[in-house]
Formats: structure tokens, C-alpha cells, sequence
């Protein structure tokens, strides 16, 4: 049972971000009918732009300390990182799919294949190919406590390291005693006799609270998004375009705003699912935004795409199922064995063929009349 | 000398898929972006074949008769290629009765993805290691004239194959598809069979295609048949026309020669790196520069020109008197 829980918050937490992401791809195909291969790499400029913010206000710069620190910054690097990302996307939208609107869906189809190619290849050669570290050491939440307070004889749960100067987030920290082993007398002197004041030990960031916060960004979406749709002029015209974009031009809508505003708040939510991909996995390179973007996409006509709770429900549905495969996947069936472990991959594509074969609108969509 | 015979084998090879790509892409006007997928079914299929047929026939003392079993056993491995390469474009095909543009294009991404997976995870096909396939045909100084023969003869074929179905009744059918479906079908055009089709016979190429690298090369990798490697077809195909045969055969051999070329004259030029120490300056063989270069063509021709470069023209209309073709778009 517990195993079955800690794989179903594990899919549900890679759902999530499924979720976030996919909501940008709906959100565009529904207003202009474009699968904007583009969106995973979107949320890979986004997560770039949270971990250079992140390195430049490292939570240790925060003048708080502890998690308090960790959220403050973390909220800054998320903010950097919706912005680039919206910024982004506007961007994009203007220079290369505005143009060909009228041009049909294939050329539409290709010209983001482009930018997609574009994106990460220009990333390669900003940012190097090889991957990052997301969450650093000196990115950890601090807790700082006077030298004082340690007595020879001690035994400190967690590694306790010097600070020599506050604000301190130099690179390489500075070990004073070691987890598990008692302080000796001379060490503490030592310290003492070098003017240390103040140490402090790093708050892990555990499973279970990356857990927590990508679950709560995603509730704190849903919200956002339900709102946006349902009761603002904005979440109003956008319904109307995606109706029937030629009839809200004659209603009066600007409808080039709207698509705009749409790729901006699509990317924006696909972003912050950025900055979360990031935390979860411990890592980021220019081609992360791969194929966390195509399952997310999968996740978005899963749902059925065109519809924002759709895309929600679908990259839970999708992060649940392939973890559970994952972790179930090894049975026996008379006397062959399966071993569907590291098919992890392919759950998804199979997903998407089944679905686009059995019920192609999607759970949530409906099925619109091919117009002449 | 020995590189160029190898590029000219490789570019035969890719010819020989831009072909049917061509067919299902620029002709039928269904958007394929798994192509490579057919490839990989083509190659694995070849190289288990001979494989298990021809194992080590062509050692240092091989007599006549091996030398020919071996021949017949590589003509075996490109039957089979065919046929289950063929075999999966009526898997494919099928659905696509359902299907419209863009959802087309993403069920055959995951058709080949599921493909890639499959090969990486299966312990006969060599996994994600990779998988060896014996000499077939002939060894030692002669065995790449003799491939570049057979890449040849297999491109040649295969674009005589889809120019003359294009410029017969059933080319005409495709055409009026990719125009506009529901005239067509109102017209008396079986769409569904001529989809399913058109997506077999590109199929079946590919399959070839992958037959010859898997003899030529002796070493397949899973990765060498990934998404890339589709989007880098299809990108040959758009660029060089969409619906032009000549567009097609241009584009391929030129965005072949093209990196190659940068690799060999070493140009390098001055880039911005953003490190956590901040940016700082470098400079980057032009070579390695290409993909940005490559997604930043597509964009632009996209652009300015969505039909591609040749449009739907032909070499042919240089011979031909212009009212002998007519053309759907004119």
C-alpha cells in the first residue's frame, strides 16, 4: 500500500507539471488550431531564465532565513521565468506565426517544428548541451545559528557549515562540523579563534515537499484559469474566438490581442510547469523541454485539446498511468514474463494512438462538424 | 575518393526515402513526421534477416556458391524490408482514415517513437547497444562501388516509381486529395484507399532504403532513427517543393552536401555563452552551427515561401510542352 502511494504521488506530481504544460498547448489550439510544437521548449527557456535567477538571488542573499528564504527566492526566479517565457512566446507569435495564419495548418505545423528546432539548437550553443544542476547546495534553505549555541561534545544531525559574512552565497561551502560526529573542543576553537560567529546547516528539500509544491502551483492554476475563463472579458473574447474567430472579429474583438494575450498566459503557465520540471528532476538542459512537451501535448488531446480542465485531467490521467505502468509493469502470464518497466516512453504514445483511434475529441472535448 | 563514394551512397539512401516522403507529404498532402519510424522497420527487418540467413559467408575462404547465397540473402533481407515496412504503413494508414493534418502528423511521431522504444528494448534486435549485420554481397575494395551501385539502382527506382504513379490517373487522385478532400471524394476519388495507398507505397520505399543502410553500414543504432532524423526528411521534402519531385532530389542532396561541406572547411565564428559565472565570449565551428542555421531556413521559407523553393515544378516541363501537365495548383 505504501509503495502504491508513494508511486501514485510521484505520477501525480509528474502529472502536474504534465498538467501545467499542456495547458498552453490547449490554450492555442483552441484559438487559432495550432499545435505549437514550440511550447516544450518555451518551458525551456523558462526554466534557463528560474535557474540563472535562482543564481543570482540564491536564497542565502534573502534577508530571511530557512524556507522562508527558499520561497522567497524561489518566487522570484518562478516570476523571471513566467515572464521570459510569456515574453517569449508573444514574440514568437508575432514574428513567425501571425504572418502564416492564413496559410494553413500544415505550413503553421511546420514553421513551429522551426522554431522548436531553433530554439533548442540556439540553446545548445548559448548554454552549452550538458546539464545543470537545478537545485544547488548554496540554493538550499539556510538556517543560521550563532557559534555560541554549540557546545564541545555536540553531536549535529546535519552537516553545520561557516558564515563567514551575511549575506554569504559563495560557491564553495565551508564544512565546520560534520553530521553524526561529536564537536571537539580544539575545532570549536579554532573557529572561534578565526572570528566565526554565525553557522548554519541546509534544510534538505525532501520529496514529499517538492510534492506539495507542484501540487498546490497546479490547484493555484486551476483557480487562476477557471477565473480567467469564466469571468473576465478576456476569458470571454477568448471563448468567442475559439468558437468562431471570424464571427468575434465582426463582434468587435481584437482578435490578434487575444491570440496574443493567449500565447503570453499559455506560455506563462507552461513556464512556471518549466521551473517546476526542473525541481522535480534536479536538472535542466536545452533539450529538457523535448519530451516533457510531447506528453504533454499527448496529455493535452488525451483530455481533449481545445479545453483547458481537459488538459488538466489529461496530464494527471497521463503522469498516474505511466508511473503505475512502471511500477506494475513486471507479471507473469502463464510461463512469459513481462517486463514493461522500460517502456516507459512508449505508454505514452500508445495512450495517445488509442485515444486519437477510439474517442479523438478527447475525454472532455466535444466533437466539432467539419465545415465546408 | 572513398568519401565521395560514401556520400554518394548515403545521398541515394536518403533520395530513396524523400522519395515516398514526397509521395505522402507533397502529393497526398498527409503530414508524416515518423518517417524514419518505416526506416527503422526496414533496417531492423534486413538486418535480422541476414542475420540469421548469412551469418558468415563472406569469410576470407568463401567459396562461389556462398558469395551467391549471400547475394540471395541480401535480395531476401530487401523483400522483407519491403513487406514490413510495408506492413506497418497499413498500420498506420489505416488510422489515418480518421485523422486529419496536423493529428496525423502526431500519431506517426508516436507510431515511430513507439518503434524507436521498441528496438531500444529489445535484447534480439541488439537494444540500445546497437545491432551488427554481417557482409552481404561482396567484401574488401570493390564493396562500395558496388553499394553506391546498389543505393543507385534502388534511388533510381524508386524515384522512377513515384514519377510515374504521380503523372498516372491514381497521381492525379492524390493530387486532387491533398487540394481539397471532400471535392475529390464527391468526384468519385476513393480517398480512404488511395490515403492507405500512398502511405504503403512510401512506406515500402523506406523500407528499401532501410534494407541498403543496414547492408551498407553493418552497424545499426537505435538513435540514428529518431524524431530528428524524421523532422530532417520532411524538412528535404518541404524545402525543395512541396509536390515537386525535382524540389525534392535538389533539396535532399544539397542539405546533405551542406553541413558536410562546413565540417570540411572548418570556418569558425564568434558566439556569446551564458555560463554561471556570466556570458562570456567563444567561438564555434561554423559545422556545429548548422541546426540553428537549418531551423532559421524553414522558418524563413516558410515565411516567404510555404510552397517551397520549386513549388510543383518540374525538370520535365523543360522537355514537355507546359499544357501536356496539368497541375492542381497551377
Amino acid at each position: 500500500m505504501d509503495f502504491f502511494l508513494e508511486q501514485l504521488g510521484n505520477g501525480l506530481s509528474k502529472g502536474s507539471i504534465f498538467a501545467l504544460i499542456a495547458v498552453g498547448y490547449t490554450m492555442v489550439y483552441g484559438v487559432i488550431r495550432l499545435i505549437n510544437f514550440a511550447h516544450g521548449e518555451f518551458v525551456m527557456v523558462a526554466a534557463f531564465a528560474g535557474y540563472f535567477c535562482l543564481g543570482a538571488l540564491p536564497p542565502s542573499a534573502m534577508p530571511m532565513q530557512g524556507y522562508w528564504a527558499l520561497g522567497a527566492s524561489m518566487a522570484l526566479a518562478t516570476a523571471c521565468a513566467v515572464l521570459t517565457a510569456g515574453v517569449l512566446a508573444v514574440a514568437v507569435e508575432r514574428a513567425a506565426y501571425r504572418p502564416i495564419r492564413k496559410a494553413g495548418r500544415i505550413a503553421a505545423l511546420l514553421t513551429a517544428i522551426g522554431v522548436s528546432l531553433f530554439l533548442q539548437n540556439f540553446g545548445i550553443q548559448v548554454v552549452g548541451a550538458s546539464d545543470r544542476a537545478f537545485m544547488q547546495e548554496r540554493q538550499l534553505p539556510r538556517r543560521v545559528s550563532a557559534l555560541s549555541l554549540y557546545k564541545p561534545g555536540d553531536i549535529p544531525p546535519a552537516d553545520i557549515y561557516v558564515l563567514h559574512e551575511w549575506p554569504d552565497a559563495a560557491t564553495d561551502l565551508e564544512i565546520a562540523f560534520r553530521a553524526g560526529e561529536a564537536i571537539k573542543p580544539e575545532d570549536l576553537a579554532d573557529l572561534q579563534s578565526q572570528g566565526v560567529h554565525m553557522v548554519f546547516s541546509l534544510c534538505p528539500m525532501t520529496d514529499g515537499l517538492k510534492r506539495w509544491i507542484i501540487i498546490s502551483a497546479l490547484a493555484a492554476c486551476c483557480l487562476f484559469l477557471h477565473c480567467l475563463v469564466r469571468y473576465t472579458a478576456f476569458g470571454r473574447s477568448m471563448r468567442a474566438v475559439s468558437y468562431d474567430i471570424e464571427g468575434a472579429q465582426f463582434m468587435g474583438v481584437n482578435v490578434n490581442r487575444v491570440i496574443s494575450l493567449t500565447f503570453f498566459i499559455g506560455a506563462a503557465i507552461g513556464g512556471l510547469g518549466g521551473v517546476l520540471l526542473a525541481l522535480f528532476y534536479n536538472t535542466l538542459d536545452p533539450l529538457m523541454g523535448l519530451i516533457p512537451g510531447l506528453k504533454a501535448f499527448i496529455a493535452a488531446v488525451l483530455g481533449g485539446i481545445g479545453s483547458v480542465p481537459g488538459a488538466l485531467l489529461g496530464g494527471l490521467l497521463l503522469g498516474v498511468v505511466e508511473d503505475l505502468v512502471v511500477a506494475y509493469g513486471h507479471f507473469e502470464l502463464g510461463s512469459t514474463k513481462f517486463n514493461l518497466t522500460t517502456y516507459r516512453d512508449a505508454v505514452a504514445y500508445t495512450v495517445l494512438i488509442t485515444i486519437l483511434l477510439l474517442r479523438p475529441q478527447g475525454i472532455l472535448g466535444r466533437e466539432r462538424a467539419q465545415k465546408l | 575518393m572513398d568519401f565521395a563514394v560514401h556520400h554518394v551512397t548515403y545521398v541515394c539512401i536518403l533520395l530513396m526515402l524523400t522519395g515516398g516522403l514526397s509521395l505522402i507529404h507533397g502529393r497526398t498532402g498527409l503530414l508524416s513526421i515518423g518517417h524514419a519510424g518505416f526506416w527503422a522497420v526496414g533496417a531492423y527487418t534486413a538486418g535480422f534477416v541476414i542475420n540469421r540467413l548469412a551469418p558468415d559467408l563472406l569469410a576470407a575462404d568463401a567459396t562461389a556458391g556462398s558469395r551467391l547465397l549471400s547475394v540471395a540473402a541480401f535480395a531476401a533481407a530487401v523483400v522483407c524490408a519491403m513487406l514490413a515496412a510495408s506492413l506497418c504503413g497499413l498500420l498506420v494508414g489505416v488510422p489515418c482514415l480518421r485523422l486529419r493534418g496536423d493529428y496525423l502528423a502526431i500519431a506517426t511521431l508516436g507510431f515511430s517513437e513507439i518503434i524507436r522504444v521498441v528496438i531500444v528494448n529489445a535484447e534480439s534486435l541488439g537494444g540500445a547497444a546497437g545491432m551488427r549485420v554481417p557482409a552481404v554481397v561482396c567484401v574488401g575494395d570493390t564493396r562500395r562501388f558496388v553499394f553506391a551501385g546498389i543505393a543507385a539502382a534502388g534511388a533510381a527506382f524508386s524515384l522512377l516509381m513515384v514519377r510515374n504513379l504521380l503523372s498516372s490517373t491514381h497521381g492525379r487522385a492524390l493530387i486532387s486529395i491533398r487540394e481539397d478532400e471532400v471535392a475529390s471524394q464527391l468526384l468519385g476519388v476513393n480517398v480512404t484507399r488511395y490515403k492507405v495507398v500512398s502511405f504503403v507505397f512510401g512506406a515500402a520505399l523506406a523500407g528499401l532504403a532501410g534494407a541498403v543502410y543496414a547492408a551498407y553500414m553493418g552497424y545499426l543504432a537505435p538513435r540514428e532513427f529518431g524524431f530528428m532524423k524524421s523532422v530532417e526528411l520532411l524538412l528535404m521534402v518541404v524545402l525543395g517543393g512541396i509536390g515537386s519531385l525535382t524540389g525534392t532530389v535538389l533539396a535532399t542532396v544539397a542539405l546533405y552536401i551542406i553541413p558536410e561541406a562546413l565540417r570540411f572547411a572548418e570556418w569558425s565564428v564568434p558566439v556569446w555563452s551564458l555560463t554561471d559565472a556570466g556570458w562570456r565570449r567563444g567561438s564555434v565551428e561554423l559545422a556545429e552551427l548548422w541546426m540553428v542555421v537549418y531551423a532559421i531556413i524553414l522558418i524563413v521559407m516558410m515565411l516567404l515561401r510555404p510552397q517551397g523553393l520549386l513549388g510543383s515544378w518540374e525538370i520535365s516541363r523543360l522537355w514537355k510542352k507546359p499544357n501536356q501537365r496539368p497541375d492542381a495548383t497551377g
